[in-house]
């Protein structure tokens, strides 16, 4: 079976690595509908299937029957988690593991056991490296799925550089500090960062999807530190007030995230010009500041710095009582605002998180149909509005079913060069 | 070679460090070489210490000799030993130990971290625990008896630890403690006061929380109380002092703090100090038997190692409150130089400074003057002070207040104290009432010592080794005067309010929030019956009804109440403004909503809640101003686990006292007494005692009365009958 698939995707990958390149860097050619699999590797890891504890994340065969079941929904390009919060699962040199050799008190609990069993500082191969180079052999374009500051909803994760450098910590109006984040209004954080960016290039990762709604369940509540209240007081002659939703103090937090992103493309761009890096957002539509309020992160600032290669459409709120036309209507919008100047991917996800129905469950369920249905709409929706592909949320062995997967596959096959918005001139 | 050197070097630390007392807050290095040196323990005899270190490469446990550096390998080999602490007598140590040899061979290993015992000489681990759980941070209890331990067995897949015990010859762990609160609560790293009868351990309570310190008694586990304030920073990792004064060394950061450091913390929770500085983080601190210095890591040359330091002199605040039942409002004083003053009755200037190790009266002082009547001595026995001729065991002591500016005896000195054997464990009290004195200072003297213990008979041993002799005061527990209702003089109270709702215009100057039917029922009661209305684009389902006026100071109110069993009756009380608006009848709450009240700056109140009939327990809240910005995040955040979570936040912030639900009878009205002096709250229904409790947020401004009145929700009907108010001047 392995083998067989590998020699098609041998034969693919000639193929992909010439049209990729032209993807990229010549506006007006035919561009590839891209399929993008966010795999978030804790989904793979001690999961059980058929009674059987896996553990695919953590060996070389593993990593290949992972791939080999997010192919089966026609994937272009694979997002691989590169942590669990701050966990990270390879060989890094700047951020710890969770069960580092000195076990840490402040970091026993752990949201997952499976975190807790595994020394990713010792794990050969190293995970990334590896899934990179097995990317390659496939044709598929390696990238990374990288949570927002290192923080996952709900993750006992707080990471090494976190815990030894108080100092960066968040706080709260109040002046209480929180051991489990850092701020990036601080310079050294986020130079920190972009070091975890560069163990990450050194890898051969090409695409560095930062996911804005995976921040840790923190908000600008959080972000009462010396350089932000300095800036406001700098920008509007006052200290700022306890109420984070104040619109200059929003503003005083999207400076911030706009520097952060900056940096990180000056310095990615230093290293290798073709790097990629997708930005995932949440209920996004243009004029609908929800995001921004809560994360301190205006995506249309990042698209209009032209800092994004690919926007990523985490969710849209369409209506229930019209799932087509509002999710349509949404997708143009975006699509408008965008006006070419990045590549836009659109949600088919697997999961519904938040109360706000978004997910295939809630088109399903909403229009009567299975869930393979609901997926095709949603790419052909995604297709017609203009959209360079679609991004499937958190892929694992339970939630896109082997339909869905096919669907998915064929219609990517016939999406393909049908050239969409193409990237302003 | 390597070994060598290290030696050397430990070795002539050692020597400088011991025979001398260190300068305050200085510390001195006591590991060297390659590796870090984490998680020490102090031998019980004082002349080990114990730690885990990754020289090697895995982690082992090693021993150094405290008075010439070297250094010796415990438990070594493959595999990772940590978290080592000492049996009671010293000749053992307990360890957390896993041998990982990968990550891609797990669903074939059986067990993970789990509990082996060692002879403190070496020799062969025994192992304790089995499993694939993560046993760590064991502790011993002072008495031997069990090892208490943090562990995931029986966690679900939030992986949150619980303490878990079993005794040192092995056996199937039992609960020691549960987690409680949210689901992603865990403790960790438990420790116990030298008597056995007090734990504490670290503390978290959900993944955007602080670690804390919480403390509980051990025979009642479930009575915790948090210790530490989360709002300043995380503290976790508490050792407990051995010496009597309940003090907790402990590692923790506040803002200005440039790194971690060891902050030393009271068991009642008042007075936490860092009493390290200097370059690197400090963490994981371990007691000396004798309670005067400690033993931590440290990493300003790149590697944690172990430094020693005595414990510095410092300065308690005077302490406020302590919910512990066993523990009063007192601070522990002692001279520090001169043991002898503490023994003369003269040395009152240092009484407020504290030292540990030596202690020689225990003072207790309040921020305004209190009226005591009577002092309970728990377990009888005095604390014991050494010297350098032996072991000293006080044998009497004295009870005073400082009146008129001098200290004044409350009770004829009490003499020829027994003496506490090391062989018993029995636990008593004295009671001393006195006529009531008002004062600000309350100590209790130490007054005699027997001689040197090896000299004294005991009724259990004929010779009594010094090194047993542990005679100390558990807790002295102070009976104020004036404490609740049932204790205050009639005279004390003055009527200000007296409704009996007999006219039909009983309430026609009260205010309503909300929308309600208020009435006068035939049996001459106010009756009050909520619904959902909506006038214009408002809907409510929810009215407050105000007695119209402010009542202010110490208040007492006595009224009856019934619901039906559709609604739920809350008491508001105390609120007042917290801005510049005059009446917190100055704006509208058509809604009645909670968040009208609790998501509102404007206004801060006391909630009461009295007769729910859909839940077992109510709660005793303090909503709105400073709290209100907590109870709009959490409205602003969606329905779902986010929102789940910041009402957690919420509900840490703002509950202090739950009780169960005053009664369960609908048909009957019961008598609420509700009692409020300072930020004292007592409730009683039908005579019987719900709970008393101090508002610790409120100790130095409390809410000095306010508007009260009935808040009702849910559709249905509430009565009330025979409501009284009365009021006390705050002379006390």
């Amino acid at each position: 079976m392995i083998a067989r698939h590998h020699s098609v995707r041998l034969a693919a990958v000639a193929a992909l690595c010439a049209f990729a390149q032209v993807a990229v860097s010549a506006a007006g050619e035919p561009d590839q509908f891209e399929v993008a699999a966010w795999v978030d590797h804790f989904d793979f890891a001690g999961i059980k299937r058929k009674g059987k504890t896996l553990f695919d994340g953590e060996r070389r065969e593993g990593l290949a029957a992972i791939l080999d079941h997010v192919q089966e929904a026609g994937t272009t390009t694979i997002l691989w988690r590169n942590c669990g919060g701050a966990t990270m699962r390879y060989q890094s040199r700047v951020e710890s593991h969770h069960h580092d050799r000195i076990p840490d008190k402040r970091r026993i609990p752990d949201s997952r056991p499976v975190h807790g069993w595994v020394r990713y500082g010792d794990t050969e191969p190293d995970i990334i490296a590896e899934v990179v180079r097995m990317c390659r052999e496939r044709g598929l374009r390696p990238g990374v799925h990288w949570p927002f500051e290192e923080n996952h909803w709900g993750g006992w994760t707080v990471g090494g550089f976190n815990l030894e450098h108080p100092q960066y910590w968040c706080r709260r109006a109040d002046g209480t500090p929180f051991w489990g984040r850092a701020s990036i209004s601080f310079p050294q954080v986020v130079q920190h960062k972009l070091d975890l960016v560069d163990e990450l290039m050194d890898r051969g990762v090409e695409v560095l999807f930062i996911d804005t709604w995976r921040m840790g369940n923190w908000n600008l509540g959080d972000e009462y530190v010396e350089p932000m209240k300095k800036r406001f007081r700098e920008r509007y002659g006052e200290a700022p007030s306890s109420d984070h939703a104040d619109p200059r103090w929003v503003e005083t937090a999207c400076e911030f995230s706009l520097r952060f992103f900056r940096k990180l493309r000056e310095h990615t761009r230093k290293r290798d010009s073709n790097f990629q890096i997708m930005v995932g957002i949440p209920y996004a539509a243009p004029f609908n500041d929800k995001h921004k309020k809560r994360s301190g992160i205006d995506w249309q600032k990042l698209v209009e710095a032209e800092l994004v290669d690919t926007l990523v459409v985490n969710s849209v709120s369409w209506d229930k009582a019209a799932p087509e036309p509002s999710t349509r209507k949404l997708y143009g919008d975006i699509m408008t605002f965008v006006d070419g100047r990045c590549r836009v991917l659109f949600p088919v996800s697997a999961y519904n998180f938040s109360s706000n129905a978004y997910g295939l469950g809630s088109y399903e369920k909403s229009m009567g149909i299975p869930q393979h249905e609901a997926a095709a709409n949603l790419m052909h929706w995604a297709r017609d509005a203009g959209g360079h592909g679609v991004s499937l949320e958190c892929v694992d062995y339970g939630n896109y079913r082997e339909q869905t997967r096919k669907t998915m596959e064929q219609l990517a096959k016939t999406f393909d060069g049908q050239a969409r918005q193409e990237k302003r001139q | 070679m390597k070994t060598h050197v290290l030696l050397i070097a430990g070795t002539l630390c050692a020597c400088l460090l011991s025979g001398c007392r260190m300068a305050e807050g200085g510390a001195g290095q006591l590991t060297f070489g390659e590796g870090n040196d984490t998680e020490a323990a102090w031998s019980p005899d004082g002349k080990t210490i114990a730690f885990q270190t990754d020289r090697a490469g895995d982690m082992d446990i090693c021993l150094l000799d405290v008075e010439t550096g070297a250094v010796q390998t415990l438990v070594g080999g493959p595999g990772d030993a940590c978290f080592p602490a000492w049996a009671p007598g010293g000749q053992s140590l307990v360890y957390s130990f896993a041998h990982f040899q990968g990550s891609a061979e797990q669903e074939q290993r059986a067990d993970g971290w789990n509990l082996f015992l060692i002879p403190a000489q070496g020799g062969i681990p025994r192992r304790l625990t089995s499993g694939r759980h993560r046993d760590l941070t064991p502790v011993f209890t002072p008495d031997g008896k069990r090892i208490v331990f943090a562990s995931t067995r029986g966690a679900d897949k939030r992986g949150r630890m619980r303490l878990y015990s079993l005794p040192p010859a092995g056996g199937e762990p039992t609960l020691f403690l549960n987690t409680r609160g949210h689901v992603d609560s865990t403790w960790m790293q438990p420790t116990f006061s030298p008597d056995g009868t007090r734990f504490a351990a670290g503390f978290v309570n959900s993944l955007r929380d602080n670690w804390s310190i919480l403390t509980g008694m051990t025979d009642a586990p479930d009575r915790t109380r948090e210790i530490a304030s989360k709002r300043k920073g995380p503290l976790y990792g508490p050792r407990w002092t051995p010496s009597p004064c309940g003090l907790l060394a402990c590692t923790g950061y506040e803002p200005g703090d440039g790194s971690w450091g060891i902050y030393l913390v009271h068991a009642h929770g008042q007075g936490t100090r860092k009493i390290t500085d200097g370059p690197g983080h400090s963490r994981s601190a371990a007691w000396s038997p004798d309670g005067r210095s400690l033993v931590f890591e440290n990493n300003r040359n790149g590697l944690y190692k172990l430094y020693r330091m005595a414990v510095p002199i410092y300065r308690l605040p005077s302490p406020e409150h302590d919910p512990l039942a066993l523990v009063p409002h007192v601070t522990a004083s002692c001279n520090t130089e001169d043991a002898a003053l503490a023994f003369d009755g003269n040395a009152t200037d240092n009484s407020h400074w504290f030292c540990v190790g030596l202690d020689q009266w225990i003072e207790a002082t309040y921020p305004k003057p209190r009226t005591l009547r009577g002092v309970r001595v728990h377990s009888g026995f005095l604390a014991y002070a050494k010297n350098p001729s032996g072991t000293q065991s006080v044998a009497g002591y004295r009870l005073q207040a400082w009146m008129d500016g001098k200290w004044q005896d409350l009770i004829e000195p009490v003499k020829n104290l027994p003496v506490y054997t090391g062989e018993t464990r029995d636990m008593f009290h004295t009671d001393h009432a006195f006529a009531p004195v008002t004062t600000t200072r309350l100590r209790l003297l130490l007054t005699a010592s027997h001689d040197t213990l090896r000299r004294v008979r005991s009724p259990h041993t004929p010779c009594v080794p010094p090194e047993k002799a542990a005679t100390y005061i558990r807790e002295i527990e102070v009976l104020f005067d004036s404490r609740t209702a049932d204790t205050a003089s009639a005279d004390d109270w003055q009527l200000v309010v007296s409704e009996n709702f007999s006219t039909s215009d009983a309430v026609s100057e009260w205010v309503l929030d909300g929308t309600a039917g208020v009435s006068i029922n035939d049996d001459g009661q106010l009756e009050i019956n909520t619904r959902k209305e909506v006038v214009g684009d408002v809907t409510t389902r929810c009215s407050v009804l105000w007695y119209p006026k402010p009542v202010l100071g110490d208040l007492r109110f006595e009224f009856d109440a019934r619901g039906d069993k559709k609604n739920r009756c809350i008491f508001f009380f105390n609120a007042r403004t917290t801005g510049a608006e005059k009446s917190i009848f100055a704006w509208r709450r058509p809604r009645a909503a909670y968040a009208d009240y609790a998501g509102d700056d404007r206004i801060e109140l006391y909630t009461l809640g009295m007769l729910r009939y859909d839940q077992e327990e109510e709660n005793l809240r303090l909503i709105g101003g400073e709290l209100a910005p907590v109870l709009r995040d959490m409205l602003a955040a969606p329905k779902g686990p986010e929102r789940k979570k910041r009402n957690q936040t919420f509900q840490d912030k703002s509950i202090f006292q739950s009780h169960p639900r005053a009664t369960s009878d609908p048909e009957t009205m019961a008598h609420f007494v509700l009692t409020v002096i300072g930020a004292q709250l007592t409730l009683t229904v039908d005579g019987k005692q719900v709970f008393d409790v101090i508002d610790s947020a409120r100790v130095h401004a409390p809410l000095a009365g306010g508007h009260f009145g009935f808040r009702n929700f849910i559709p249905g009907k509430a009565w009330y009958d025979n409501l009284r108010v009365y009021q006390r001047a705050p002379s006390n």
